[in-house]
């Protein structure tokens, strides 16, 4: 019928196009694909410093360039001390502020001048630290890097300086409502002085508490190169760059470290409505979330099918539905945070003011279709193919195959984990994905957070039936 | 002791790569569509660059926004494809589409698993033949409202989100098509009619008018034969007769803006016009812009961020177009920052810049670190294909990789002072200061 459809349309539209002059007979056939190449993800070599550092190297000779990834489990920022959040982040930002007998700035000048780059930071379950630099320069890059990691200053005085700015940052967050949203998600559903539901830089009530000795003390506990993993991808030799890193990173160690397990459980909560009021905001930015899976849950795949089809590409149901046909978004997508331990599985989204509640119902609608209905074999395909074809580009630069790589050791997966990756997602059911969808998404558990102009939304958000709001100041903290 | 350590490093390192060759074959249809194809079988999937020259410069009176909104209209369907079915179609094949629109050109991008390559082709062709066959009333008014939230995401409900608005409207004059943003106003953007759209269509998506790139995992003689089934047909037409701007008269008096928003701490900017992408004076005044504010090392972060700490961020960039470009120096204050004193200190230091020639060392530093960038940026073979297309279109010349890292290379301390004593005088400023207050009500126009 379709095609019927189609023969008719064709003929009646004035085409602008001499279509009948291209020699090709049937516009409306798909060209068929031809035979697909195999894509294998990189090998990577694998050793250990006598320190205990874990190292991983790719080579890889297209361009003379390096990159570097290493991941510091355990001082992420679900590390926290409970009534101290941000110390992990203030930590990892001190390291290149002085070290080694450097000073912040002439760090910052040795990287330029390398044609280096190192940038240090707090994810959640880990540490994280990434190098690019110039194969030409590699060298004297890892003994800079060896300054930074094994010997930072904590100078009192860059301490006061660094502090300084990372306080401004916590009073600039109202200007970002995106983030505030996610943060009042994450609060919400886990509680805010908790490993999962605190924001990782911090907050404002309790960041004057942050004296230097706790950084001192979070890294000499946390910052443990017997537990870290560092991976090497790009134009060296392995056997040189083994050499180098024994050198110059093999003998760092770290007496007072301890080992912590936290316990990031999610709170008991409802579905109600999380909100701030942000007068005259002309968009309203909206999270919807739960606490998902961790990241060795065996519905991993399932989940990752079910996630893509939900929200993962442009295609996928959400962004069809609140972007193509109502318009009233410019993109939503669904996506885990995948942890350690459960994190965060939110759909994000910013929606138009007036149609706030709106595109909220629809949303969850979508939602419960995916629980209550197989996806159709064409749509189960799509996802299955979006995700199974998206593995090369994660492998296309330096930085994408050392922070795959590092992810994997993060979790404690095997270093051959992409090689059966399709395989995996292959073999995804549609009842696979309605399983999931049921089991790890049930609407009824789903947390709404909104930020936006209440004067313009708060009628049509009541009507959803969805309870008494709780509302937060601009920062996303719960107004007592 | 530190001073020891440096030296050795120096001497035991050169930072100076060699300059990689970028392979790539071309060739042009009869209608005068330009193709070049890049080889690279790293993994099995194949990119598509569709380089359309028109962007915002080349809209009309009241339609501010069109070419944007255009390149919306580019998903919505064509002759012989349903609205939706390329992207389900591309998804599919383990790919993606999108496409960006500046003041100069617009550029479509589609990626699939490389076995797709005749479908990316027929999808593109289709859309580049019959656009407007099947585009209808309803298809506008949903990627109308999806742009309006896109203006509402992108600058609306952005801290400081309208600055490069007010820039630009300052910088150039009423009669030049960089006064207006790429986003447009929404009175023009709710005004964009059909009629419009189909003359747009006609006049700019003409193959004469397009610069392609193929790249990835793909057999040269393979893109030909396909390209050739698929776009050779296509009727050349005129050249587009698009709207020329003659070079504005410098700007003789600093302009000055205050405004506001809803936001906790001042930010200042302070811009001046610059050179043409591709002039003599580009990479000389980018190395100015890094030693004046890029990262850490440069020179308004220590004074104004590490020394004085009356500054929460500093940048500072060279944005070079086709037709001139925006020098851009960005500061954020730090609370009870006053924005009149950063401005002062700023200007002190470009005017130091412009005076003296910085050290042989800090040059090095800004061009080293500017390599490694440009060797980063061309790790993705979607980049250097969209790389390839500008240097065709903008340089005039695909063969540019290696002579870009020249030109920059080639850059000395003497060099950078006259590009900051040229671009960056007082006379020439716009400098616009957003304040803590109320959201604007009206556009910057």
């Amino acid at each position: 019928m379709r095609a019927a459809l189609l023969t008719l349309l064709v003929a009646s539209a004035a085409s602008a196009a001499p279509y009948e002059t291209s020699g090709i007979a049937d516009w409306t056939a798909i060209p068929k694909p031809t035979v697909e190449h195999p894509f294998k993800p990189p090998v990577a070599h694998r050793t250990r410093l006598p320190n205990g550092m874990s190292v991983l190297v790719v080579e890889s000779h297209k361009l003379p360039i390096v990159s570097m990834a290493l991941v510091a489990p355990g001082a992420g920022t679900a590390y926290d001390p409970k009534d101290k959040p941000g110390v992990a982040a203030f930590t990892a930002d001190m390291l290149d502020e002085g070290a080694g007998g450097l000073s912040a700035i002439q760090i910052a000048q040795e990287e330029d001048r390398l044609g280096a780059a190192i940038s240090l930071g707090a994810g959640v379950d880990a540490a994280r630290v990434s190098v690019s630099t110039l194969t030409a320069t590699i060298d004297p890059t890892i003994d800079l890097l060896a300054k930074i990691l094994a010997k930072p200053a904590f100078d009192p005085s860059d301490f006061d300086r660094v502090a300084g700015d990372r306080a401004t940052a916590l009073e600039l967050r109202r200007d970002r409502p995106r983030e505030v949203a996610s943060i009042m998600l994450a609060a919400t559903l886990f509680g805010i002085d908790t490993p999962y539901g605190h924001p990782g830089a911090g907050l404002r009530a309790s960041f004057k508490s942050i004296a230097l000795p706790d950084l001192q003390a979070f890294y000499a506990a946390r910052w443990n190169p017997a537990t870290m993993t560092l991976v090497v991808a790009g134009d060296v030799d392995t056997a040189k760059v083994l050499a180098k890193l024994g050198a110059a990173l093999g003998t760092w160690k770290a007496p007072g470290a301890k080992v912590v397990r936290v316990a990031a459980a999610p709170l008991k909560v409802d579905r109600r409505l999380q909100l701030v009021d942000r007068p005259n905001a002309p968009q309203s930015d909206v999270r919807i979330g739960l606490v998902g899976l961790d990241r060795k849950d065996r519905r991993y795949y399932a989940f990752e099918v079910m996630a893509n089809a939900l929200g993962g590409g442009f295609t996928s149901r959400l962004n069809q539905r609140l972007r193509e046909q109502l318009g009233i978004t410019y993109g939503i997508g669904a996506s885990m945070d995948w942890r350690a331990q459960p994190g965060p599985f939110s759909i994000s989204t910013a929606i138009v003011a007036a149609e706030t509640a709106h595109g909220i119902s629809e949303a969850l609608k979508i939602v419960d279709d995916l629980a209550a209905t197989d996806v159709p074999a064409a749509e189960l395909d799509k996802a299955k193919q979006n995700l199974i074809r998206a593995l090369p580009a994660q492998f296309e630069t330096n930085a994408g195959t050392a922070a795959s790589f590092a992810e994997l050791a993060l979790h404690g997966l095997p270093d051959d984990w992409y090689a059966h990756y399709a395989d995996q997602i292959r073999r995804v059911a549609a009842a696979d994905v309605r399983a999931v969808a049921k089991s790890a998404i049930p609407s009824g558990r789903l947390v709404i957070a909104v930020v936006g102009d209440m004067g313009k939304v708060r009628g049509e958000l009541d009507k959803l039936g969805l309870g008494e709001p709780v509302m937060h100041d601009l920062y996303g903290v719960p107004v007592p | 002791m530190r001073w020891v350590i440096l030296a050795i490093a120096a001497v035991a390192a050169t930072a100076h790569a060699d300059v990689p060759k970028i392979d790539y074959s071309s060739f042009e249809l009869p209608n005068g569509m330009q193709v070049f194809v890049i080889e690279d079988h790293k993994a099995p999937m194949v990119y598509e660059v569709m380089w359309v020259r028109v962007g915002s410069k080349d809209e009309v009176a009241n339609r501010t926004g069109f070419a944007h909104l255009f390149e919306h209209l580019m998903f919505k369907g064509s002759a012989h494809i349903v609205d939706g079915q390329m992207d389900k179609l591309l998804e599919s094949a383990g790919g993606w589409s999108n496409a960006f629109t500046s003041t100069d050109q617009t550029v479509y991008q589609n990626v699939a698993g490389s076995n797709f390559l005749e479908q990316v082709l027929w999808g593109e062709a289709d859309r580049l033949a019959g656009l407007t066959d099947t585009l209808d009333q309803k298809k506008l008014d949903n990627q109308r409202d999806v742009v309006l939230n896109e203006r509402r995401q992108s600058y609306e409900n952005q801290p400081y989100g309208m600055a490069s608005l007010y820039l630009d409207t300052a910088l150039w004059p009423h009669n030049h098509g960089y006064h207006w943003s790429t986003i447009g106003y929404p009175a023009d953007i709710h005004a964009a009619a059909l009629s419009d759209v189909k003359a747009f269509f006609a006049k700019y998506y003409v193959p004469n008018n397009i610069a392609m790139v193929i790249a990835g995992d793909v057999k040269p003689d393979d893109v030909k034969r396909l390209v050739t089934k698929y776009f050779a047909w296509i009727p050349r037409q005129p050249t587009p007769a698009r709207p020329l701007y003659a070079v504005p008269p410098p700007q003789d008096k600093q302009i000055t803006i205050d405004t506001t928003d809803d936001v906790q701490v001042p930010r200042v900017y302070i811009a001046f016009r610059g050179p043409a992408a591709f002039s003599a004076d580009e990479a000389p005044l980018d190395m100015a812009a890094a030693i004046l504010g890029d990262g850490k090392s440069s020179r308004l972060y220590k004074r104004l961020v590490y020394d004085e700490k009356i500054a929460q961020a500093v940048s500072a960039a060279d944005d070079t177009r086709e037709l001139g470009g925006e020098f851009r120096i960005v500061v954020t204050a730090k609370p009870g920052s006053d924005p009149k004193r950063l401005c002062r200190e700023i200007n002190e230091e470009v005017a130091k810049l412009a005076a003296s020639p910085p050290d042989a060392a800090e040059v090095e530093r800004a061009v080293n670190s500017h390599e490694s960038q440009f060797l980063g940026g061309l790790e993705q073979v979607l980049a250097r294909a969209i790389q390839l297309a500008n240097y065709a279109v903008l340089a005039h010349d695909a063969d540019f990789f290696g002579k870009d890292l020249a030109r920059y290379r080639a850059v000395t301390p003497h060099d950078v002072t006259s590009v900051a004593a040229k671009y960056l005088k007082p006379s020439a400023r716009v400098v616009l200061t957003i304040k803590p207050g109320k959201k604007p009500t009206e556009e910057p126009k």
